[in-house]
C-alpha cells in the first residue's frame, strides 16, 4: 500500500502533529554554515551545567546494600509464607492442591494424608525456588489465604534447586502469640473493608 | 524474487575465502549493545556494510507452542518474558484477546487502573530505550538520569504488584488488586518531576553535536519501507505515517483522554528520539488525566462472569457456589466459545497482536503472538547495507528491539 491511499483512509481523528526538527540542509553552502554553527555552539556547556547542578543538589541515592536495606513494599513477592489461623493457631492450609495445580512452573509439590480424626492433614510442602518465577498465583488462587507471598528476597544458594519446605514457610507459633504474623494485602488478598458486603444468599453461580 | 541486499537462505555455507575485500564479522549475539541476543552477520567492504543478516532465535523459548498446554490463566505471567521492559502491555494485549474472545465488560476502575500500567509501561519502555540508546552511542549521563527516573516507576509498579520487572498486574476480566493508597500521590509526584528531567535529557542530547552525526540522516527508512516491512509504533510513525492503534481503533479508554501522536516525516535515527521524547510528554499527559477518572469509580475489579472468571476472594471464601466454581475454573480452566480472535494494542514499541483460535478446550488451539520488535529486526536487512559499523550500533538502538519480543 502506498502512504497516498494509506493517508485516503476514513478516519476521523487528526491527533497527529509533527515533532520539532530542523530541515537538514541539501546545499553545500548551507551545510558549510551549519558546520560553523554546531563548532561554536555551546551546547557543550549546557550539558555540563546540567550534570553540575544535578552534582550540587547532593540529591545521593546511594545505598550501602549488605548495610543499609530498601524498605519492600508489603505487597512484594518473595519468598513464600504459610500462615496460621489467628484465632487457634492452626494451619491455615486444607491441602486442597490448587496452588500446586495452578503452578505454572511446577515448584510447589504437597503429601496429605487423612488423619486419624478424618481431616486432611498436609504432610510435606514444599516450593522449588530454582524454579519458582514469584508470578503469585499461588497466593492469587488460595481460598484459605494460607499461602502467601513474604519479603525475604536474598534467596542465594550454593544449589540450583533451592527447597522452603513447610517449617521454613509455616508461622512460628511464637510469632503468632505475640501477634507478628502479618497478613498479606498483594494477590489473592481479600479487598479491604469487604467483610461489611458479606451476603447472606447465593450469588448467580 | 530475492532483494540484493538480502542473503538467500543457508547463509552458513559461505565461503569465507573469497577472492574479493569482502570481511564477514559476526555482531553478536554476546555484543553489549546487541540489545540482547542479536546476532547479526555483516558483509563489510572495508567499515562499509554490503550486506547485513539479522539471525534470531537465541532466546527462543516457544512460547506459542506453551500456550497450548497451558489454561489460559496460566499463559498469562508467560506474556510477561516477551518484551520484558514493559510487561504489563503483554499481559494487557493477552487480556484483551481473550476478553474479546469471551465478550467480557470489564469494570471501569478496572480499565483506568490498566490504562495507568500500560502508560507507565510505555515511560519505562521509553525511558529504558532513551537510556540504552544514550548509552550506545556514549552519553553515560542521559543512561544514569533515565534508570533514576525509571526506578521511581519500577517502585511504583512494584508496590502496586509485588514485581519489578514480570509484572503479571492483570488479570483476564480485570486487575487482580486495588491500587495502594500511595499510588495516585506517589504518581502525581512523579508527573510533577517528570517533564523537568526529559527537558535534562533534551537539553544533554538534543543539541549535542556528537548525538546530532550519529543521528542525523542515518538509518532512514522510506515511508514505503516501513510499510512494506510491517513497521509499527514509533518506528512507523518516525517514518510519516499517522498510525496509532490507540487513535485509530481504541481499545480501553483512549477514546475518552485526550492526547496527541507525534509524527515526523524524516524517517531518520534523530526523528525517532523525537517521537519518543515527545510520546513520553503524552504518556504523562494520559496519566494526569487518569487520576481523576479513577476517583469517579466505583470499587469492582474483576468482571461478573461466573462461568470464566473466579469470584472475588470475599465471595470464594463465604459463598459455597463461588468456591465451587473456582476449583473449576482453576484446576480444568476456562472454557471460550469456539472461535478465533486477532487484538492487536499499541505497546510501547509498536503493534503487539494477539491471535488465539479456541475450539471450545481450556486450553488455546493455537495461539500466535505479532511482536512489533520481530519486524523491526527484519527491517535491519534493508536498513544496514550503506552504512558503516558506528552507525549499526545507532541503528539498532533506535529501532528499540528487545530480543524476549522477537524470538518469544
Amino acid at each position: 500500500m502506498s502512504i497516498e491511499e494509506f493517508k485516503d483512509r476514513n478516519v476521523g481523528v487528526s491527533n497527529y502533529y509533527q515533532v520539532d526538527i530542523e530541515d537538514y540542509p541539501t546545499q553545500p553552502w548551507d551545510k558549510f554554515k551549519r558546520v560553523v554553527k554546531r563548532t561554536f555552539r555551546l551546547e557543550l556547556f549546557v550539558g555540563l551545567w546540567v550534570v553540575m547542578r544535578e552534582m550540587i543538589k547532593f540529591d545521593i541515592h546511594t545505598v550501602s546494600y549488605p548495610a543499609e536495606k530498601l524498605p519492600i513494599g508489603p505487597r512484594y513477592r518473595a519468598i513464600h509464607k504459610l500462615l496460621r489461623l489467628w484465632e487457634s493457631g492452626y494451619e491455615r492450609c486444607i491441602g486442597c492442591g490448587l496452588c500446586e495445580k495452578i503452578c505454572i512452573s511446577n515448584c510447589i509439590r504437597m503429601e496429605t494424608k487423612i488423619d486419624e480424626k478424618s481431616r486432611k492433614e498436609v504432610t510435606e510442602y514444599s516450593i522449588n525456588l530454582g524454579r519458582c518465577i514469584f508470578c503469585g498465583y499461588c497466593a492469587e488462587v488460595c481460598p484459605e489465604l494460607a499461602i502467601v507471598h513474604g519479603g525475604r528476597y536474598e534467596n542465594a544458594s550454593d544449589q540450583r534447586a533451592h527447597f522452603v519446605i513447610k517449617d521454613d514457610m509455616l508461622t512460628p507459633m511464637d510469632e503468632l502469640l505475640t501477634k507478628q504474623q502479618q497478613e498479606f494485602p498483594g494477590f489473592g488478598a481479600v479487598i479491604p473493608g469487604s467483610d461489611k458486603s458479606v451476603k447472606k444468599t447465593p450469588l448467580a453461580y | 524474487m530475492q532483494d540484493t541486499n538480502r542473503l538467500r537462505p543457508f547463509f552458513e555455507n559461505i565461503a569465507f575465502d573469497r577472492d574479493d575485500n569482502e570481511v564477514i564479522l559476526n555482531f553478536g549475539p554476546q555484543h553489549p549493545s546487541a540489545h540482547g541476543q542479536l546476532r547479526l552477520m555483516l558483509h563489510l567492504q572495508q567499515e562499509q556494510i554490503v550486506k547485513a543478516h539479522p539471525d534470531v532465535g537465541y532466546l527462543h523459548r516457544g512460547m506459542e507452542k506453551m500456550a497450548e498446554n497451558m489454561i489460559y490463566n496460566e499463559f498469562l505471567p508467560t506474556t510477561d518474558r516477551m518484551d520484558y521492559i514493559a510487561s504489563s502491555s503483554n499481559n494487557y494485549g493477552f487480556a484483551l484477546a481473550v476478553e474479546k474472545l469471551l465478550d467480557l465488560e470489564v469494570p471501569r476502575r478496572a480499565k483506568v487502573i490498566r490504562m495507568m500500567l500500560l502508560e507507565t509501561n510505555r515511560l519505562m519502555s521509553h525511558l529504558f530505550w532513551l537510556a540504552t540508546t544514550a548509552l550506545d552511542i556514549g552519553a553515560m549521563t542521559v543512561f544514569l538520569y533515565a534508570f533514576r527516573e525509571r526506578e521511581y516507576l519500577m517502585d511504583l509498579i512494584e508496590d502496586y504488584c509485588g514485581a519489578r520487572l514480570t509484572h503479571a498486574a492483570i488479570r483476564i476480566g480485570g486487575v487482580p488488586l486495588d491500587l495502594q493508597d500511595t499510588f495516585i500521590a506517589d504518581l502525581k509526584k512523579f508527573l510533577e518531576k517528570l517533564p523537568a528531567n526529559i527537558k535534562d535529557y533534551e537539553d544533554l542530547l538534543d543539541t549535542n553535536r556528537i548525538w546530532l552525526m550519529r543521528m542525523e540522516n542515518v538509518g532512514v527508512i522510506s515511508t514505503d519501507m516501513a510499510l512494506s516491512w510491517g513497521c509499527t509504533g514509533p518506528m512507523l510513525r518516525a517514518s510519516g505515517v499517522e498510525w496509532d492503534i490507540r487513535k485509530e481503533e481504541p481499545y480501553e479508554l483512549y477514546d475518552e483522554v485526550d492526547f496527541d501522536i507525534p509524527v515526523s516525516d524524516k524517517g531518520d535515527n534523530y526523528a525517532r528520539y523525537k517521537v519518543y521524547m515527545e510520546e513520553m510528554r503524552q504518556s504523562a499527559r494520559i496519566l494526569d488525566q487518569l487520576i481523576p477518572m479513577y476517583y469517579e469509580t466505583t470499587p469492582e475489579l474483576m468482571a461478573h462472569a461466573p462461568k470464566y472468571i473466579s469470584g472475588s476472594k470475599l465471595d470464594i471464601m463465604t459463598q459455597n457456589y463461588s468456591l465451587m466454581q473456582h476449583f473449576v475454573l482453576v484446576t480444568q480452566g476456562m472454557r471460550p466459545p469456539v472461535g478465533e480472535v486477532y487484538v492487536a494494542t499499541e505497546s510501547p514499541k509498536g503493534e503487539l497482536g494477539f491471535y488465539i483460535n479456541s475450539q471450545g478446550g481450556p486450553y488455546p488451539y493455537k495461539l500466535k503472538l505479532r511482536a512489533p520488535s520481530f519486524w523491526h529486526t527484519g527491517i535491519l536487512t534493508d536498513l544496514l547495507p550503506g552504512h558503516y559499523i558506528p552507525d549499526v550500533v545507532s541503528i539498532i538502538g533506535t529501532t528499540n528491539i528487545v530480543f524476549g519480543e522477537v524470538d518469544r
